[in-house]
């Protein structure tokens, strides 16, 4: 009989999507470990908001400095994050590309990761004085890049041989090989230096919205408090913030590294 | 030396970075379309650095190799390599994936491969879940999905148990017989040698070098419990030379 051609498309899919069957018990055991995570996220949300919206109403904390610093501050370190990310990525392919480069770059990254980032302050805020938020998103990519550079040089120092060779006889080769294998392969290098540098950036954040004066930020809004003595609703804020930082790792960062651990290969 | 081939090595010399010594000295090899070439000899004898210099994955030092088309080639490792961040359908969909291969297609061959290594249902699993038997097995299967001309394998039952790795030779066995792809395999072991081997590359060590090519004549399917065998095995365990410390 002549199948139409709809119908064989239809069939095509349905045995695109069942190529790879999964058991039902193991579908079961995914479905049901899916639900507890989203669960879990739900009640440490649930939990932070509570104890969020209680600090807030006893302490008599102003609600919109208070979220809004915190939202804008939220916003500068991830901008300088994804730069720091990028950055550490490219560094760290093209220094460990060529060996000669990466004796003579080695050193120095070490030398000035040791640096203190707030020790430019002065000299950032000269050159670019026009430009608070720059200076804000300079001193950050500049703490948060170290932890993630050396962790992904580290992860590239313990690849495994006989992947590198795996890919390269199955044909990964240039910019695909960087997406397909490279990136995969670091992943758990990735996430952990992104840990790090993750919570440095939120240490030097409030130091740096302090020192410059910026609109808004979490650090502003706790710079006026502590300026005008008031101790109680400073005290409020940090816990207000710690609450909320807690909540970002434990909803996102944990999870990540949970998953990227799957990626890690066995020797 | 004959450079007729299906795939030749010429006079390839190899010293690792900063050694003193040569890994490997003025090795000749051909190896004939459809062949079983098993190379063996003690550990350290450069073995499986030659094998990497014939897959094109080393460079020599000097000398050189002809091989054929560099897109069907393709290598089983000792350890499995599998990509532990892809499931047992992707690791083996990635060769296919590299070679800009249509999804259809590759769903057709990849499936096909996996229901005949026994691997349709953990096709969703990742390396992690599964035994060193079964790991291997994927291994195999990434290897003959791209429909490789000359098929490398690295010691590849030397990590699994006795039973596992018996019941893989037999299936590697099958496969060649049907396919006749051309299998240089290296191995310490002088039965798996002799029950797999059309020819025998015996190394010897401090230079890395040939010592003897061993034609095997036993007929196949081998007996492991017969005269011959044993006599083929004791012949060739006498020639393998121990390296000196």
């Amino acid at each position: 009989m002549r199948v139409p051609r709809e119908m064989s498309k239809v069939r095509y899919a349905q045995d695109m999507r069942f190529a790879t069957p999964l058991h039902t018990s193991r579908r079961r055991h995914a479905l049901s470990s899916r639900t507890l995570t989203v669960s879990a996220a739900l009640g440490w949300l649930t939990l932070g908001g509570i104890a969020v919206f209680a600090i807030v109403q006893l302490s008599g904390l102003n609600q919109g400095s208070l979220l809004g610093g915190f939202l804008m501050s939220l916003g500068r370190t991830s901008v300088a994050y994804v730069i720091a990310l990028v950055a550490s990525i490219v560094i760290a392919l093209s220094i460990t590309a060529n060996p000669i480069v990466e004796r003579i770059l080695l050193p120095i990254f070490d030398v000035l990761q040791s640096f203190p980032s707030f020790a430019l302050f002065p000299i950032l805020v000269n050159s670019l004085q026009r430009s608070p938020e720059l200076v804000i998103l300079v001193v950050l990519a500049l703490e948060i890049i170290w932890p993630i550079l050396f962790s992904i040089i580290g992860g590239m120092k313990n690849r495994r041989e006989e992947l590198e060779e795996a890919a390269t006889i199955f044909g990964a080769r240039g910019w695909r090989r960087i997406w397909v294998f490279t990136l995969p392969e670091l992943l758990p290098s990735i996430v952990t230096g992104s840990i790090v540098g993750w919570g440095e950036g939120w240490e030097v954040i409030i130091g740096a919205e302090l020192l410059v004066s910026v609109h808004q930020g979490i650090g502003r809004y706790f710079g006026i408090l502590g300026n005008s003595g008031q101790s109680t609703l400073l005290a409020a804020g940090i816990g207000v913030l710690m609450i909320l930082l807690f909540l970002i790792n434990k909803l996102i960062w944990l999870p990540l590294l949970h998953d990227v651990s799957a990626y890690e290969t066995e020797t | 030396m004959s450079t007729s081939g299906f795939l030749t090595a010429h006079q390839i010399t190899k010293r690792f970075a900063g050694a003193d010594t040569l890994a490997l000295h003025d090795v000749n090899l051909t190896v004939e379309s459809g062949e079983f070439c098993c190379i063996i000899g003690p550990s350290g004898c450069g073995k499986s650095t030659f094998l990497r210099i014939l897959s094109g994955l080393a460079p020599t030092t000097s000398g050189r190799v002809n091989r054929p088309d560099e897109h069907k080639l393709a290598m089983v490792f000792q350890n499995f390599a599998l990509f532990p961040w892809l499931t047992v359908y992707d690791n083996v969909a990635f060769g296919l994936r590299m070679r800009g291969v249509s999804h259809a297609e590759i769903h057709e061959r990849v499936s096909t491969q996996l229901a005949q290594l026994g691997l349709a249902d953990v096709s969703q699993q990742h390396p992690k879940e599964l035994s060193g038997g079964m790991r291997q097995r994927v291994g195999i299967a990434r290897a003959l999905v791209i429909e490789p001309t000359i098929l490398f394998l690295d010691e590849p039952f030397s990590a699994l148990d006795a039973f596992t790795a018996d019941t893989l030779r037999k299936e590697l066995l099958d496969i060649w017989e049907k396919t006749h792809v051309t299998i240089v395999m290296v191995t310490h072991l002088v039965e798996e040698a002799v029950e797999l081997a059309d020819r025998i590359v015996v190394f010897s060590p401090k230079p890395g070098t040939i010592q003897e090519i061993v034609p095997n004549h036993l007929k196949r399917p081998r007996v492991k419990r017969s005269p011959g065998f044993y006599k083929a095995v004791d012949e060739l365990t006498a020639q393998i030379v121990l390296p000196t410390a």
